[in-house]
């Protein structure tokens, strides 16, 4: 009796135990791009190449903390999206490590005396992962969805009057002002991507496929664990050393720790430094810090009271103890900046900004000449901003100290970039583009109506001050930087500027030839797997 | 007339004598250290701005990482602040969280009940089906739901754990005034003339506070467990203000680096819950007739 009750329940779990074991052990649906794949794969390396790629090749598992929405250029600005987006689209002009002006697509170019327009020659024979030619036409069509009302980095090319193409290898670029230097900036950073327009026609858009000419070619994006990337054979430089790349998604800093000391990743970028640090003492692990141009503020709402009067801006700087904020919050893994970070023309010493150094009294004198003792403010900061986070318990107690009494008001990183762009705070944390140009920071986010002036400030004279910068040369043009940067901090402080952060990079021994940048572009066009 | 039976006169009419403090804490030790300990826990929340050793929110870059000393008993975070002293404001921030929410939802669920149980018919039918569809969820998604849309603070987390627990109070009450309903004192206030209300209230309510301060205790236990996770979770108490939670949260990240803030948040609240259980436990066994 007893045996026959048990029977149908043992075949039971039995059964279930066999379809278990049998299942598919990858949970996330696989999405192909269409053709790419075979198309790459198949063709044998053709073009002579100018430096043979090392014997080493292998794939590079590379760990990222969030999954991109999309890969389409125009639809993204997050690092992470971008993090695979740039090894699969090429731009014009490309920065070489010493962040001078590479040839990218665009074999040469020559700057018209006026300095009003740039003419580019396109690289003979480059083809896209489609197989599809390089001409002119693509690059006026590429501008054209990069310019275009759904282009989330529109702003970006407001300084671009016309962009015309006399024949099919030539493009011209005609600027509103006469401001080459700042078009090569902009031409050589991330969004700026040349997209095969066959590609967008026959998919609608480039969400889910692969529309670049880059070193590697999208090959399957598992929803929720990873997408990988093919080196593309055909790539105009000859290919790089890499076979693959896989990105795979760690859920955060932690996990990423853990993954590199397992083996299951061989690279990642840290924002934390708490995190970081633990790789150090591994002896398969090299952990490394890059000093790095983005900086991180403080913005200050002048469309309101009292942040309107820059009496209580400057009294809030004196009473940022800065050396404090960036000992505590980063352990002194950054540097202390202007609106300019070090490095870059128009960045001048600390010591030329009165208000950099900690007066806890000069204060409370100028916030008293504002009328604002005893305030009750709101100090808002995205939560993804891990430096930002960290600094913000210390801004707080360096506010109290001076008698104004803040609240730490942490957004999700979509409801904090809406306050930030709708001017929908009282003071908020921010983060700096880190372009390598000193007249996008200038223009874009800090003139009257900028695209990125997230604190309302509206200056004519700075405005104009600017402008002569912009058509300056050599060291008038640096003079001229210069005196902006003195009117920012010691007149007008729409942002308290803080510190840059170092990058945090964490990789196996194995992993070779990786240059960290120090804007936020990280590409592995040069990087490969030393055979262990 | 039916009088309050406390845990203690039953316990002395059963033994036919009056309570000695010793005797009773040989008959029952879990329960007296258990009640001790929380005691404890309780008057150093209470006394926190004189016990705790330093400020808070003291940021100190010259003491960051340090393991325990003569300073500072329990180390210190990445911005030099006090463990120890953390550890204290914490407590009144747990328990003021958890202690808040369930007299809210004791509150709240204790009318609901009382009125579902008189009442009876589709009063009773619409509440508790209510109470039941709460009941539904998993209390730690539902907390997180809640503390999410009404956003981060540490006092929307203690309305979050309030909506938790008020269908509970409610279902127990209720239960506790259907069978009240049930004895015959009370068909004797109807006959003679007693308004509801008056029934409610001056009769019923007294005859319902064992089993709601039973609950009351184990749902203390629970709060104070929900609050640590929606602050670890940066759902409830926000930076700078120290919450036992947050505490674990912060000391995740750096585990390797200051073990000492997950294990001493993580002991706090580990033997304030154990505590608190114990307690709950010992009065539902002594309020128990049919246990000995």
């Amino acid at each position: 009796m007893r045996h026959g009750k048990l029977a149908p329940l043992a075949l039971l779990l039995a059964l279930v135990l066999v379809a278990a074991a049998c299942g598919d052990d990858d949970a996330g649906t696989t999405t192909t791009t269409a053709g790419s794949t075979t198309t790459a794969a198949s063709t044998t390396t053709a073009a002579p190449t100018t430096t043979a790629p090392p014997e080493e090749g292998g794939v590079l598992v590379a760990g990222s903390p969030t999954e991109p929405t999309s890969l389409d250029p125009i639809l993204e600005s997050v690092l992470t999206s971008w993090l695979v987006m740039a090894q699969m689209y090429d731009t014009l002009i490309q920065f070489s490590p010493e962040l001078a002006y590479e040839p990218g697509l665009a074999e040469s170019w020559v700057v018209a005396d006026d300095g009003m327009s740039v003419t580019f020659k396109l690289r003979p024979g480059a083809l896209f992962h489609s197989g599809k030619e390089l001409t002119s036409a693509d690059v006026l069509y590429s501008f054209d969805r990069l310019r275009s009302e759904d282009s989330i980095q529109g702003g970006l090319y407001s300084g671009i009057a016309d962009i015309t193409a006399p024949d099919d290898e030539t493009v011209v670029f005609t600027l509103a002002r006469p401001e080459p230097e700042a078009l090569f900036s902009i031409l050589a950073v991330n969004p700026s991507v040349i997209m095969d327009s066959s590609v967008v026609d026959a998919s609608g858009d480039l969400t889910r496929v692969d529309g670049g000419s880059g070193y590697f070619v999208l090959d399957e994006w598992r929803a929720g664990t990873s997408i990988s990337l093919v080196r593309f054979e055909d790539h105009w430089s000859g290919g790089a050393p890499l076979d693959g790349i896989e990105f795979r998604f760690v859920p955060d800093e932690l996990s990423a720790v853990a993954a590199l000391k397992a083996g299951e990743i061989d690279w990642f970028n840290f924002t934390d430094p708490s995190a970081a640090v633990q790789i150090q003492g591994d002896p398969t692990l090299v952990y490394t810090e890059s000093s790095a141009l983005p900086y991180t503020y403080i913005a200050f709402n002048t469309t309101k009271e009292p942040y309107s009067n820059p009496a209580f801006r400057q009294g809030v700087s004196y009473g940022l103890d800065r050396v404090e904020i960036l000992g505590l919050a980063l352990e002194n893994r950054g540097q202390i900046t202007g609106p300019i970070a070090p490095g870059l023309p128009g960045s001048l010493p600390l010591s030329e900004f009165p208000s950099y150094t900690y007066d806890p009294d000069e204060a409370r004198r100028l916030i008293g000449e504002a009328g604002a003792t005893e305030l009750t403010l709101e100090l808002s900061v995205s939560s993804a901003q891990a430096a930002a986070m960290a600094a913000a318990p210390v801004v707080v107690d360096q506010l109290a100290r001076i008698g104004i009494n803040a609240t730490i008001v942490p957004l999700e990183s979509g409801v904090w970039f809406e306050n930030l762009s709708g001017l929908n705070y009282d003071l908020i944390f921010g983060q700096s583009g880190g372009y390598p140009n000193s007249d996008i920071p200038f223009t874009n986010s800090h003139g009257c109506g900028g695209a990125w002036n997230y604190s309302g400030i509206c200056s004519p004279d700075f405005d104009e001050l600017v402008n002569r910068a912009k058509s300056a040369v050599g060291a008038e043009r640096v003079a001229l930087y210069e005196e902006a940067s003195r009117m920012l901090v010691n007149e007008m402080m729409p942002y308290a500027y803080l510190f840059t952060m170092n990058s945090l990079w964490g990789w196996s021994v194995n992993v070779q030839g990786f240059v960290p940048l120090p804007l936020k572009e990280i590409r592995f066009d040069a990087t490969y797997l030393a055979t262990p | 007339m039916a009088w309050r039976a406390s845990t203690m006169e039953r316990a002395s009419s059963a033994a036919g004598k009056r309570i000695k403090p010793l005797a009773f804490v040989r008959r029952h030790v879990v329960l007296s250290v258990a009640l001790v300990v929380f005691g404890v826990i309780v008057l150093a929340a209470v006394l926190a701005p004189w016990i705790a050793p330093h400020d808070p929110l003291e940021l100190n870059a010259d003491a960051t990482f340090q393991g325990p000393s003569s300073t500072h008993p329990l180390g210190t975070d990445r911005y030099g602040r006090d463990l120890f002293s953390r550890l204290i404001f914490g407590a009144r921030v747990s328990l003021g969280v958890a202690g808040s929410a369930v007299a809210i939802a004791a509150l709240a669920g204790g009318l609901i009940g009382l009125v579902a149980g008189f009442y009876g018919r589709w009063v009773e039918a619409v509440s508790m089906r209510l109470a039941d569809m709460v009941l539904a969820f998993p209390a730690l998604l539902l907390a997180i739901t809640l503390a999410a849309g009404l956003g981060p603070s540490a006092r929307n987390a203690t309305l979050a754990i309030a909506v938790l627990y008020t269908p509970v109070f409610a279902r127990i009450v209720r239960a506790s005034v259907l069978v009240e309903m049930r004895k015959d004192y009370i068909d004797a206030l109807r006959v003679s003339g007693a308004s509801p209300l008056r029934m409610m209230f001056r009769h019923l309510m007294p005859n319902i506070g064992t089993p709601m301060l039973i609950q009351a205790t184990l749902a203390t236990a629970a709060g104070i467990e929900l609050e640590a996770g929606l602050s670890f979770l940066g759902l409830g108490t926000q930076p700078p203000a120290a919450s036992w939670g947050s505490i674990l949260g912060e000391g995740r990240v750096l585990l390797t680096r200051a073990p000492w803030m997950t294990i001493g948040a993580g002991v706090v609240i580990s033997v304030t819950v154990l505590a608190l259980f114990l307690v709950g436990d010992a009065l539902r066994d002594a309020a128990d007739p049919t246990s000995s």
